[in-house]
């Protein structure tokens, strides 16, 4: 039986997910408890570095500890469910986002080319991701050649698990205009799909 | 709306706008794709599946950092809170702000914990608000606007102006008490009033002792001449009484006051020779309109009472003093 990130209307969960047990965690988590933090961090952070992959690529990892981080400083007075953790979450992904694109625009990184090849960080484990998780990569490479506003609706909708009027707000948009982005993400999507011959 | 990327000439529709929904919903797995998903969009159905799947290893692994982020935090932050339960969540769960905050104790005992961030709001908003009520204090004394003891207070204390100065701008507000109105209109003395050294002390109980020392009497009798709401006629108040026996009479009254007052400043009241009726002051010229206002009744009811009226203040003109 496949095993899928979100409790939905899918049977089949892994325990990483919270679900109704959120609330104590989250209340333990804001007592101090690590462990119950752990719970929290192990639900959303696979979700938010696959989200952050398709729209921020190379820089995902960077910009999910830095929201984490800030997500660790607000953790005291955040109050929700778990679907509200995880809008208040990628919000602040979000925002960590466009403040590194900011700072991206004023301070050029240095290419690659110009880094002597010793110096050129490395993935030990890229290849063994790639190999662990293939479907989920290929899905990550194929949403990120759908336009920057359809792919990220799309992801939060699935990945996030966030209802149309949550991405509006967080995007700014209105829920039809989030709606008709995640339909034609879906439809270029299924055009990319049926064009390349893809296979997951 | 067209649901199809296909002409549609080519053939009907292969999904609808709802099997795009139910996509992004969730509610197909992908056991049910054969049946439920239509099949043109079996594949899309099958990559969000892959992008639901379990996490994997490598998505797990900043686990220790994060980890080690929130213990640092929680050790400094000894004010962690379960704001569970409570109305006015923000928006998608945004953290409220300015709510209380509960101790947990997590330090241990005497050990100096971390300020909590509403407790330094707080501190620096208290700051502020003191620095501005300084501020505004110190521009409301310059600009003369403060109540009369509180301007007198300004004047003695940050040189602003005097009560005298001030109230001839913004205007002597009736219910100044009767130090201020000292300061406001007694005209016999403006190096007193301006060189804030000590007088004689005065209040208003000392109009109502009988045991007040000469000088306060005099003071006192001035006060009631200047001030219109000190409560009752000048002429009637026990000061005046006083006065007028100590000096031997109503019309000896300016004569005994200066003298007393000179006893007091003698640089203040040059000892000029003052003959009862004469209307000459020991000392200064009043200005122009700063009259006693109240009017004594018509008649003897005044003691001394005679035709002048009230033309002056203590020491000068009484009633009487022709």
């Amino acid at each position: 039986m496949p095993i899928s990130l979100r409790d939905g209307a899918f049977d089949a969960d892994t325990q990483l997910v919270v679900g109704k047990e959120f609330e104590a965690v989250l209340a333990a988590a804001q007592e101090g408890s690590e462990d119950a933090f752990a719970v929290l961090w192990r639900d959303v952070n696979p979700a938010l570095l696959r989200y952050l992959r398709v729209v921020a690529q190379e820089h995902a990892e960077d910009i999910a500890a830095e929201a984490w981080v800030q997500v660790v400083r607000g953790l005291p007075r955040f109050s929700g469910d778990e679907a509200a953790w995880r809008a208040w979450l990628f919000t602040n992904a979000r925002r960590r986002l466009f403040d590194q694109a900011r700072s991206r625009r004023r301070h050029p990184a240095q290419p690659l080319d110009d880094i002597r090849g010793d110096e050129v960080p490395r993935s030990p484990d890229a290849e063994q991701i790639a190999m662990e998780n293939l479907a989920t990569e290929s899905a990550i490479a194929t949403l990120s050649r759908l336009p920057e506003q359809q792919a990220e609706v799309i992801l939060l909708r699935v990945v996030a698990g966030l209802d149309t009027d949550v991405v509006a707000d967080m995007t700014g948009k209105t829920p039809g205009a989030v709606r008709v982005l995640a339909h034609r993400g879906l439809k270029k999507l299924q055009a990319l799909l049926s064009g390349a011959g893809v296979t997951l | 709306m067209q649901d199809s990327i296909l002409p549609t000439s080519w053939g009907s529709s292969p999904f609808d706008e709802q099997d795009l929904d139910a996509l992004l919903a969730a509610n197909t797995s992908p056991s049910e794709s054969t049946s439920a998903v239509p099949p043109a969009l079996r594949q899309v159905a099958d990559t969000l599946a892959a992008l639901r799947a379990a996490p994997s290893p490598a998505e797990l692994r900043g686990e220790a950092a994060i980890r080690a982020e929130f213990r640092a935090r929680a050790e400094f932050a000894p004010a962690m809170v379960t704001p569970f339960g409570g109305p006015g969540r923000g928006r998608h769960g945004t953290p409220r702000r300015g709510r209380g905050t509960r101790g947990r104790g997590r330090g241990t005992p005497g050990r100096g914990g971390r300020v909590p961030a509403h407790a330094r709001r707080g501190g620096l908003a208290a700051a502020v608000f003191a620095a501005a009520s300084v501020v505004i204090a110190v521009a409301a004394a310059y600009s003369g606007n403060l109540p009369g003891p509180a301007q007198r207070l300004a004047h003695v204390a940050l040189a602003a102006p005097s009560a005298r100065q001030s109230g001839a701008t913004t205007g002597a507000s009736p219910s100044m008490d009767v130090r201020s109105a000292r300061a406001v209109v007694s005209p016999s003395r403006p190096a007193a009033a301006n060189s804030a050294s000590p007088g004689p002390a005065v209040s208003p109980s000392a109009v109502e002792t009988p045991a007040a020392n000469p000088a306060s009497l005099c003071e006192a009798l001035s006060l009631s001449l200047e001030d219109p709401s000190f409560g009752r006629p000048w002429w009637e108040t026990p000061a005046y009484k006083q006065v007028s026996v100590a000096a031997g009479g109503a019309a000896r009254v300016p004569e005994y006051c200066a003298a007393e007052w000179a006893k007091l400043r003698p640089h203040d009241y040059p000892q000029v020779p003052v003959t009862p009726g004469s209307g000459n002051r020991p000392s200064g010229n009043p200005p122009s309109g700063s009259q006693p206002s109240g009017n004594p009744p018509s008649g003897n009811q005044a003691p001394g009472s005679g035709a002048s009226g009230n033309q002056g203040s203590i020491p000068g003109h009484l009633p009487g003093q022709g």
